[in-house]
């Protein structure tokens, strides 16, 4: 008996490691998809601390200055907007004899914010954190108007406020949207160009149709996709394997 | 006792020898690599790879409301 139990265990063992063995088989993923997967947890777990995920994924076109400059000017939007409706929920509130100086305080702080932003270079290496920094600060001023108002005020005359600032708009605002969008399209023609690179091959037809707008983004999209299908087995590999890099790079990039 | 010994030791190397064919057969060849990841990409992760490589348009950021 002494002399089979060794045998027993190590009959055992092996029996253990083909298990494991299988086991590994079955729930095994393509060698890149755990890189993938990888390279995103580290990228996340960096940048937990300062960003959370929306910010995160903002910053991911900010490689480019197209990118960067769309990013700064949704920016300088979003404060424009809640600058004018921040005067506007002050003027009523003078005009109701409220004392409105914690809320001008705070008015004065987004107003400086602003022209901090406007002065920013997209192009700048750092870039990125000042959006980050930037953004935080102007969640955070809008939070403490926010609170100083809930403070002051019931929630009627809160509601009667919200009603007034709805559609609260000005031409400085909509000129931001128009120039959000020319920066979006000039980022999303250089993106088009660029997954041609990837292709081996030019097709300026695209971009123009783009540009001009002819091709919807979603068109365009589906335009690239059925060129990819039409692809050999070899290209279609490397085609799609280079857009899958480049959106992990801009993933771990900042 | 000794019959007992010898068809675990068979057992053992009909065992061993079972790990070493199978882990061999799994490596995936290099064309079987390369044909299994093509035929793995669809539509729909081509449309979600580009989907991430552009900015749609109504694209926005959010600082949160004033009231």
């Amino acid at each position: 008996m002494r002399k089979i139990a060794p045998l027993v265990i190590i009959l055992m063992l092996l029996f253990a490691l083909h298990t494991a063995a299988v086991a590994e088989e079955a729930g095994e993923e393509p060698e890149d998809y755990q890189e993938d997967e990888t390279e995103t947890q580290e990228s996340g777990s960096e940048n937990e601390d300062d960003t959370d995920d929306a910010t995160e994924k903002e910053t991911r076109i900010m490689w480019h200055p197209y990118g960067a400059k769309v990013r700064l000017l949704q920016l300088q939007k979003a404060l424009s907007v809640n600058i004018l409706k921040a005067e506007t929920v002050i003027s009523v509130l003078q005009e109701q004899d409220f004392d409105t100086a914690e809320l001008e305080v705070i008015l004065d702080q987004m107003k400086e914010l602003l022209e901090e932003v406007k002065e920013a270079d997209p192009e700048a290496e750092d870039s990125v954190h000042a959006f980050v920094a930037w953004k935080h600060k102007a969640i955070d001023l809008t939070k403490q108007f926010r609170e100083a108002l809930h403070a002051t005020l019931d929630e009627a005359t809160v509601e009667q406020l919200r009603e007034v600032i709805r559609d609260v708009t000005s031409d400085t605002i909509e000129s931001f949207g128009y120039k959000i969008r020319e920066c979006i399209r000039s980022y999303n023609a250089y993106q088009i160009q660029r997954v041609f690179g990837f292709f081996g091959t030019a097709n300026n037809s695209l971009v123009e149709g783009y540009l001009n707008g002819t091709l919807s983004l979603y068109q365009v999209k589906l335009q690239l996709c059925q060129m990819i299908n039409q692809m050999t087995q070899e290209q279609k590999y490397s085609a799609f394997s280079e857009i899958r890099e480049s959106n992990i790079r801009s993933r771990i990039r900042p | 006792m000794n019959k007992k010994i010898i068809i675990l030791f068979f057992l053992l190397i009909l065992l061993a020898s079972s790990v070493v064919v199978y882990s061999y057969m799994i490596q995936p060849s290099e064309e079987n690599l390369y044909t299994g990841s093509t035929n793995d990409i669809s539509d729909e992760d081509i449309l979600k790879e580009l989907d991430e490589l552009f900015i749609s348009e109504d694209d926005d950021i959010e600082i949160g409301d004033l009231l």
